[in-house]
């Protein structure tokens, strides 16, 4: 019993010995190369106050127009007359 | 002297102190050999334009012609408001209309005209309409100011009221409103729906030329929007009786159209000014004129839905030329603020 034991003992020695030396062997001179890469992470930031706004600018005012050829033309309806307006009223409201 | 100058879909109006002028901003293309439609044109008396070796019959009598030939094609030189991108030769046939409206002017004369606002359903900037509007007018030596035609609105309706309350242009070929606060706009826009549209939809309906829904719109004697002065449909099957039935009926869609938007518009926008006190509405403009108007308008108005109380609802004196007036009166206050700057 003992002679198994110690026999049993011995072989398991003898495979994990011989698995090291292996083992050691192949990966032993070419170790693993380890990278450590590192993981771009945002950063929280604080938006800026102001809103962006997009400028508008002014169309550039170049149009060119001839004046037709008229032959005759009237207006349709012509009423003559003192033209009533709240001109008046609305100088007051302006303060002028 | 100064003058005001209203530049609508349908109309262009010029106001100074004596005298209102109006013009049908309409024409038609006469086919033919130049020469030979020209002197027929002459001998008849009747008005054209030519560019381009095209001949166009211009105003009332190109509305005139297209009632008698259904064939004939009525063209606008503007569509919704603004300038008709599909109508190539609207340039010369609107400077001449101006032309004639304006003439020439005489030492250093002011002349204020009106732009629509920014409209909210129509994918449409101002720029170029104002522009060229403007570049016409300077043509003819004028010193230009421009306001928005509901602000023209206001100067005339809403002047009793601190300049204070909500101004709608009823145009043909859009409407214009500006919720004005002691004279300072706080909102204004346009919806691309007018006089123009409710003859289009009830030309469909209805199957009469859209040439002919306009006429029977604007010179009918029976047309009278009012509730219960109407024919019954099924008693009248006549043509026109059909049109009004179909008219009244159009002109409540676009009323609601206008009401439910600009509820929408005000509940959208920060900085709405509070109302106190109840505030009028003033409406001006030519899609207004037909009787009975402010009867459906009542009918279409809830004011348990509307944003601002409302005092009252009221149709200015001479709707049709209101904004005109509204341009005239801004014209003179310029004048007389650089007279007395000089």
């Amino acid at each position: 019993m003992i002679e198994e034991f110690a026999f049993y003992s011995l072989l398991l020695w003898q495979i994990g010995i011989i698995s090291y030396i292996l083992l050691n062997k192949f990966y032993g001179r070419n170790p693993k190369k380890i990278i450590k890469t590192s993981q771009l992470t945002a950063v929280e930031v604080d938006l800026p106050k102001k809103s962006i706004e997009h400028v508008d600018i002014n169309m550039k005012k170049n149009i060119l127009m001839e004046k037709a050829n008229v032959s005759n033309l009237k207006t349709d309806e012509v009423i003559k007359g003192k033209v009533n307006t709240q001109k008046n009223k609305l100088k007051k409201l302006r303060g002028l | 002297m100064a003058k005001g100058l209203d530049c609508g879909t349908s109309f262009y109006i010029t106001a100074t102190e004596d005298r209102i002028k109006k013009q049908r901003n309409a024409f038609l293309t006469v086919d033919g050999e130049v020469t030979q439609v020209k002197r027929m044109l002459k001998r008849q008396g009747i008005p054209f334009v030519e560019k381009n070796k095209k001949i166009h019959i211009v105003g009332q009598h190109a509305f005139n012609y297209a009632q008698i030939f259904s064939t004939a094609e009525l063209k606008r030189p503007m569509k919704s408001g603004l300038l008709n991108p599909q109508e190539k030769d609207a340039l010369p046939v609107l400077n001449a209309i101006i032309g004639e409206l304006l003439g020439d002017a005489v030492g250093d004369e002011t002349c204020v005209y009106c732009i629509p606002s920014k409209p909210i359903d129509a994918k449409r900037e101002t720029s170029y309409h104002e522009d060229v509007l403007k570049t016409i007018i300077e043509q003819y030596g004028y010193r230009v100011k421009v306001i928005e035609e509901a602000v023209a609105i206001g100067y005339e309706g809403l002047v009793d009221n601190q300049l204070t309350g909500v101004a709608i242009s009823m145009g043909a070929g859009m409407c214009n409103i500006a919720v004005m606060y002691q004279g300072m706009t706080a909102l204004s826009f346009s919806v691309s729906r007018g006089g123009d549209w409710v003859d289009e939809c009830v030309s469909t309906d209805t199957g009469v030329s859209k040439a002919k829904v306009t006429n029977i719109k604007e010179s009918s004697n029976t047309l009278n929007l009012a509730k219960g002065v109407y024919n019954d449909i099924y008693e009248e099957g006549t043509e026109e009786s059909n049109v009004l039935i179909a008219i009244r009926s159009y002109y409540g869609a676009l009323i609601n159209y206008l009401l439910t938007n600009l509820r929408v518009q005000f509940e959208g926008i920060d900085n709405v000014p509070n109302f106190p006190d109840p505030v009028p509405i003033v409406i001006g403009g030519g899609t207004a004129l037909v009787k009975g108007f402010l009867d459906v308008f009542n009918e279409q108005f809830d004011q348990t839905e509307f944003p601002i109380p409302v005092s009252e609802i009221v149709l200015i004196e001479d709707a049709h030329t209101a904004v005109a007036r509204g341009c005239l009166s801004e014209a003179q206050l310029v004048e007389e603020d650089e007279e007395d700057n000089d």
